[in-house]
C-alpha cells in the first residue's frame, strides 16, 4: 500500500489523496446508511486523465503483488446519494471520487446537446440552461446532488420520466476510463469533440441519422451496471425543448386504494401525463410538517398530476381528468399553471423523501416495479406487510411507470429487532412484486442491496450471460466488485468475498 | 441573556437533532468547500457524521483530521436552507466546537494573536482607526513600490476614505419647508419619524465607512431618526471564529450599550444637550418602545437576532425597514423614492458614471442575509426601485463568496479557490458591477475580481443612483 501512496502522490496533489482513519469513516457509506464499508484509499481526481492514470497505478501495483488475495480493486463515486449501496467499497478497494470532474464543457443549442463532466451536478445543468428553451429530462428527486455520472451508472429516472423517458433515453455518448486504464469513445463522442468548446463543430453529431444506428449501442449497453464496466468521465447529453405550458393537479384522498384505482383508470382511459405521482399516509404527514402544506388529518393519500404540452390542448385534458376523478370523491381537488406554485408542489414531492427525517430518524427506502395495472394490489400487499412487521410504512409511488417507493421509517435505538423486521420485510416485498410480474428495480440499481434477490428473477444461466458481457469490459474483476450478482454468483466465478458488513 | 451552561443542558437535545440527518446527500451541491475540496469531510453531511460521533460518545474527541474539516466550515448556512429533513447543522457544529474550546482555530501563537484581537482591536475605536491609517500607509507604500508582494490577497487596494461619524449623537430625518412661494425657507425635523439605533460596529466602518454615511442617508430618507449609540464590535467575528468567550463578552457590551442609548432616549437628554434640540423626536420616542437596532451588514445583524433575547430590543437588517413588499417606513414609499432623488451618495469609490443611463449589475445575497435571515426577496425589490438598473441573474448567487468573518484570512487556502469560484461566476454574468450588503463579501469579492470590476453597497448604490432626471 505505501508503495501505492507513493506513485499516487508523484502524479496527484496531497489533497486529492485521503487515508487518514477519519476520511476513510467518511467515505463508508452513501444515502443507504444501512450498508457500511471502508474504502481502502480515497482518491480525488481533477479530470480524465488522472482517473486513467490512478487505474493505471492499481494495475501495476497488483501486477506486483505476490499474494492476490491483495488484489485492489475501484470503486467510482459520484455524489453518494445512491440508495442500493453501489458506491460503499467491497474489501480492499480503493475510492474513486469524481467530484471535482465538474464542468460543463459546452452546450449546444442548435443541436440540442450538452457535454459534461461525470461529477457535474444534474440540477446544475438546468439552472446553466435557463433562458436557453431547453433542460435536461431526467430529474430524479436527488437532482440538487446526484451527479450526471451517477444517472448514468444507474440509469436513475425521475418523475418526469414516464413520459420523457430513463436516463439512457438522453444520453447520446460517453467517454469512459476502462478497468484498464485506456481512455474510450463509445457513442456519438469523439475524441476531438472534447478538446475545447469549440471543437464540437466536429462532433459525430450525425444525431439525424442516429435512428438508423449501424453501429453496436454499446452506450446503452454500458449504462446502468451500476460502475462495474468501467467509469464514466464525460458524457454527451440529449437535452429536450422545454413545453409551451403545463398544468400541475393536485388531489387528495382519504384512502391510498381510492388513489390507486384512479391511477389505473387514468391509465386505461389511455391518459399521457408527463408525470403521475402518489404520495400516501406518513409520507404526507411528513410533508405537511416540512412545508406547511395545510393537508388535513384525513387525507392518506395524495395524487399528483401534470400535464404538459399546447395549452388549448392540454386544458381540456385536465377538464376530463377533472371528471374522471370526481367519481372516486376526492377531498380536495387543486390545479395550477403558476410557475411558483408548480415549484413548490414539486418541492414538496422532491423532498417527501428527505423530509422523513422530521417524523424518524432513519429511513429504510425500498424500490420495486409493478406493472402499472397492478398498483392497487400491489399497495395493498404492502400494507399488509407493513402490518404483520409492525413497520411506520410511508409511499411514494411513481405511478406512471408501476414504480413503487414503500419507505420504512425507524429508530434502530427505540426499536432494537426493527432493522431485521425491515429486511425481512423487504424480502417479502421483493416476492410479491415479482410475483406480479414486476421487477427488482426501478431506478435505484441493486447494488450491494438487492444482490440476493437476483435470483429471484434470473436464472444461472442468465446472471452467467451477463458475467460473461461484464468480463469483456472488466477482465480482472476490478471495477465495484461484488456488486448486481448475488456473492455467491461472484464467489464462484471468481474469487472468495467476504459479505458486506451491516 | 445567554443560555447559561448550555453546552451541558444541550447534549440530549443535540442527539434527538442529530437524528434529523438522514445521510441523503442533499446538501452537497450547495456547500461552499464541498465544491471546491470535493472532499466529503468538507460537506455538511460529512461534518454531521463526525459530530454524530461526538454526539453519540462514538468517540470521545476526533483527531486531527476530523477537527479540521469542522474548523474549514464557513458558517454560511447554505446547507440549512437546503435541507429537508431541517437538520439544524450551525446549532450542531457550535456544540461541537464549544466541546472543544482549544480548537484548530485557537492554538498557537497565531492563535494568541487573534484572541488579541478579537478582544481589544475590534473593541476599541482608536484602535481600529489606527489600523485603517495602517493600511493606508502601506497602500502609499504599495504605489510606491508597485513590484513588491503583497502581504495578503486582502489586503484592501482600494482608497479608503474616512468620515468620522459621531456616536451618541442623532441624525434627524428632516424634511424641507417651502414658503408660500414655493422658495426654500429652511429644513424641519420630520414629525412623524420613528427613531432607530445604528451602529458604526467595527469592519464596516473601517473599511467601507462611506456606506455608513450613505445607510444614514437613505434611513433618512425613509424618515428614521438614527442614534448612533456608543458601541463596539457586537462579538460575531470573535464567535463565528470559535471565540465563544470573547465573543459573548462583547455582545453583553454591545446589548449594555443599546440599553443605555435606550435610556438617554427616554429619560430624556440632560447628559446630551444636542438630542434636547429635537423635541418632536423625544415624544415620539416614549409612546413606541420598540425603536430597532438597524443593521447594513449581513454578519452582525444575523448573530445578534440569533443571540438575543431581550424582548424589548427588535432588531432588524435595513432591508426589513424599508423592504417596499412590506413597507414600515414612516412616510410613504412614493415620497420616499422621491427624496432618494435629491441625495448625493458619499462612497467615492462607487462613483458610477452613466448612473443615468441603463445599469447591469449582479446582486451577491450574502449568506447572513439569505441563509441566515432568510432575507432572500427583501433585497431585489430594494434595489428594482432604482430606475435604471437591471440585475441580472448568475450561476451560484448563493454561494458563499469565501468571507466568512475572518475565514479568508484564517483559512486562504481554502477561501481562495471559494472567492475564485464567485469571481467566475460573476464574469461569466457579463456585468461589471456586484452589489452586496455585507464588507466582509465587499473585500473577498473585490479581492478576487481584477480591476474594472466595482463592488457596492445596495445602500450606497440607493444614495447614488436615483438621478433626478430620471422619471420614477
Ligand atoms: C432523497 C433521495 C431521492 C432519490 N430519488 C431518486 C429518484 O427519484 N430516481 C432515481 O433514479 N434515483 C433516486 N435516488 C437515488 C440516487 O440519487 C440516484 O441513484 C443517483 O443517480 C445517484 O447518483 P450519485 O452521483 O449520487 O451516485 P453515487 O451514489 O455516488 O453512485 C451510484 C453508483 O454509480 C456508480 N458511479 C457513480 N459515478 C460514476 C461514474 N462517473 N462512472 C461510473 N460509475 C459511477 C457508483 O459506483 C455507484 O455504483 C434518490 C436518492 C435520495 C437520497
Ligand atoms: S444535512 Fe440534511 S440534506 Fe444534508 S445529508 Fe443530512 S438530511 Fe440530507
Ligand atoms: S455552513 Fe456552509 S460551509 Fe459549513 S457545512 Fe454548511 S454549507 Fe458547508
Amino acid at each position: 500500500m505505501k508503495k501505492l501512496l507513493n506513485s499516487l502522490k508523484k502524479i496527484l496533489k496531497p489533497q486529492q489523496v485521503l487515508n487518514k482513519p477519519e476520511d476513510l469513516r467518511l467515505y463508508d457509506t452513501d444515502a443507504t446508511a444501512l450498508f457500511k464499508n471502508k474504502p481502502r484509499l480515497v482518491l480525488i481526481p481533477y479530470d480524465t486523465e488522472e482517473v486513467s492514470k490512478i487505474i493505471l497505478e492499481i494495475i501495476s501495483y497488483n501486477k506486483k503483488l505476490k499474494n492476490p488475495q491483495e488484489k485492489l480493486s475501484f470503486v467510482a463515486r459520484g455524489a453518494g446519494t445512491g440508495l442500493s449501496g453501489g458506491a460503499i467499497a467491497a474489501e480492499n478497494s480503493v475510492l474513486i471520487s469524481l467530484a471535482m470532474l465538474s464542468k460543463l464543457i459546452f452546450v449546444d443549442c442548435e443541436n440540442r446537446v450538452a457535454l459534461v463532466e461525470s461529477g457535474y451536478v444534474n440540477a446544475t445543468l438546468n439552472k446553466a440552461l435557463l433562458g436557453t428553451g431547453l433542460h435536461f429530462a431526467p430529474d430524479p428527486s436527488s437532482q440538487l446532488a446526484c451527479t450526471i455520472g451517477g444517472n448514468i451508472a444507474e440509469n436513475a429516472g425521475g418523475i418526469h420520466c414516464y413520459k420523457y423517458g430513463v436516463t439512457a433515453d438522453h444520453v447520446l455518448g460517453l467517454e469512459i476510463v476502462s478497468p484498464n486504464g485506456e481512455i474510450q469513445y463509445v457513442g456519438s463522442l469523439v475524441p476531438e469533440c472534447t478538446e475545447n468548446g469549440t471543437a464540437h463543430k466536429h462532433a459525430n453529431l450525425n444525431l439525424k441519422f442516429k435512428k438508423t444506428l449501424s453501429d453496436l449501442d454499446v452506450t446503452g449497453l454500458f449504462i446502468g451496471t451500476e460502475g462495474t464496466f468501467g467509469i464514466v468521465t464525460k458524457a454527451l447529453l440529449k437535452l429536450t425543448p422545454n413545453q409551451e405550458a403545463f398544468i400541475t393537479i393536485q388531489v387528495s384522498f382519504s384512502a391510498t386504494l381510492t388513489c390507486a384505482e384512479v391511477v389505473s383508470e387514468l391509465i386505461r382511459q389511455g391518459f399521457k401525463p408527463a408525470a403521475l405521482e402518489i404520495i400516501d399516509n406518513h409520507a404526507v404527514r411528513a410533508v405537511n410538517a416540512a412545508y406547511n402544506l395545510g393537508f388535513s388529518d384525513e387525507v392518506k393519500a395524495v395524487l399528483l398530476i401534470e400535464l404538459d404540452g399546447i395549452n388549448e390542448e392540454i386544458l381540456k385534458e385536465s377538464y376530463r381528468i377533472e371528471a374522471l376523478v370526481s367519481d372516486f370523491n376526492p377531498l380536495s381537488y387543486k390545479t395550477t399553471q403558476d410557475v411558483a406554485e408548480r415549484l413548490k408542489l414539486w418541492k414538496v414531492r422532491k423532498g417527501s423523501a428527505s423530509a422523513f427525517g422530521r417524523i424518524a430518524p432513519f429511513w429504510y427506502l425500498y424500490d420495486a416495479v409493478v406493472p402499472r395495472s397492478k398498483i392497487p394490489a400491489a399497495l395493498q400487499g404492502v400494507e399488509r406487510i407493513a402490518e404483520k412487521y409492525n413497520l411506520m410504512l410511508a409511499n411514494l409511488v411513481h405511478a406512471g411507470d408501476g414504480n413503487l417507493h414503500p419507505n420504512f421509517l425507524y429508530d434502530p435505538e427505540k426499536d432494537i429487532t426493527v432493522i431485521e423486521r425491515i429486511f425481512e420485510a423487504s424480502h417479502e416485498i421483493m416476492r410479491l412484486c415479482v410475483d406480479l410480474g414486476g421487477t427488482l428495480s426501478g431506478e435505484h440499481g441493486i447494488g450491494v442491496e438487492k444482490q440476493e434477490y437476483m435470483d429471484y428473477l434470473f436464472s444461472p444461466n442468465d446472471m452467467q450471460k451477463m458475467l460473461d458481457v461484464r468480463a469483456i469490459f472488466d477482465p480482472e474483476y476490478i471495477s465495484n466488485p461484488d456488486k448486481i450478482f448475488p456473492i455467491k454468483v461472484c464467489k464462484e466465478c471468481h474469487r472468495e468475498v467476504p459479505a458486506h458488513g451491516l | 441573556m445567554f443560555e447559561e451552561n448550555a453546552e451541558i443542558a444541550m447534549r440530549d437535545e443535540e442527539l434527538d437533532k442529530i437524528k434529523a440527518c438522514i445521510h441523503c446527500g442533499i446538501c452537497l451541491s450547495a456547500c461552499p468547500t464541498y465544491l471546491t475540496t470535493g472532499n466529503e469531510g468538507n460537506s455538511p453531511r460529512g461534518r454531521l457524521y463526525l459530530i454524530k460521533d461526538l454526539i453519540q460518545g462514538e468517540v470521545s474527541e476526533l483527531d486531527a483530521t476530523g477537527q479540521e474539516y469542522l474548523d474549514n466550515c464557513l458558517s454560511c448556512m447554505a446547507c440549512e436552507t437546503v435541507c429537508p429533513s431541517g437538520v439544524e447543522y450551525i446549532r450542531l457544529l457550535d456544540y461541537a466546537r464549544h466541546e472543544k474550546q482549544e480548537n484548530g482555530y485557537t492554538k498557537g501563537f497565531w492563535g494568541l494573536l487573534r484572541k488579541f484581537s478579537f478582544a481589544f482591536l475590534l473593541d476599541q475605536r482608536y484602535l481600529l482607526n489606527l489600523g485603517r491609517i495602517g493600511l493606508k500607509v502601506l497602500n502609499i507604500f504599495y504605489k510606491l513600490f508597485p513590484f513588491l508582494p503583497k502581504l495578503s490577497k486582502m489586503q484592501p487596494t482600494r482608497e479608503i476614505s474616512y468620515t468620522k461619524l459621531e456616536v451618541n449623537k442623532l441624525y434627524p430625518s428632516t424634511e424641507k419647508i417651502l414658503d408660500e412661494d414655493g422658495e426654500n425657507a429652511g429644513i424641519e425635523v420630520c414629525e412623524q419619524s420613528r427613531t432607530v439605533l445604528f451602529n458604526l460596529g467595527c469592519v464596516m466602518d473601517t473599511l467601507y465607512n462611506s456606506v455608513h454615511h450613505d445607510t444614514i442617508k437613505v434611513l433618512n430618507a425613509a424618515g428614521y431618526h438614527v442614534y448612533v449609540p456608543a458601541s463596539g464590535c457586537c462579538g460575531a467575528l470573535a464567535s463565528h471564529s470559535g471565540e465563544f468567550k470573547i465573543g459573548e463578552k462583547q455582545t453583553e457590551k454591545f446589548i449594555q450599550a443599546q440599553c443605555d442609548a435606550l435610556n438617554k432616549l427616554y429619560k430624556g437628554p440632560d447628559e446630551n444637550a444636542e438630542i434636547e434640540d429635537y423635541e418632536p423626536f423625544q415624544r415620539r420616542a416614549i409612546e413606541d418602545f420598540s425603536n430597532p437596532i438597524v443593521f447594513n451588514s449581513a454578519g452582525c445583524g444575523a448573530y445578534v437576532k440569533d443571540k438575543v433575547y431581550l424582548e424589548s430590543l427588535v432588531i432588524k437588517d435595513i432591508a426589513e425597514l424599508i423592504d417596499p413588499d412590506n413597507w414600515l417606513a414612516p412616510i410613504s414609499l412614493g415620497a420616499f423614492k422621491a427624496k432618494l432623488t435629491s441625495l448625493k451618495g458619499t462612497d467615492e469609490n462607487a462613483e458610477i458614471e452613466d448612473c443615468e443611463q441603463s445599469l447591469k449589475a449582479v446582486y451577491h445575497p450574502a449568506c447572513h442575509l439569505y441563509h441566515a435571515q432568510g432575507l432572500t426577496t427583501q433585497y431585489q425589490s430594494l434595489l428594482a426601485l432604482i430606475p435604471n438598473l437591471e440585475l441580472i441573474p448568475f450561476l451560484e448567487a448563493e454561494v458563499c463568496c469565501g468571507s466568512a468573518g475572518f475565514y479568508n484570512l484564517i483559512k486562504p487556502k481554502l477561501a481562495e479557490p471559494i472567492g475564485e469560484r464567485k469571481a467566475a461566476n460573476i464574469k461569466k454574468a457579463g456585468v461589471d458591477l456586484v452589489i452586496t450588503a455585507n464588507p466582509g463579501c465587499m473585500s473577498q469579492i473585490e479581492a478576487h475580481l481584477s480591476e474594472g470590476y466595482k463592488v457596492i453597497h445596495p445602500m450606497s448604490l440607493l444614495a447614488r443612483c436615483f438621478p433626478e432626471k430620471s422619471n420614477i
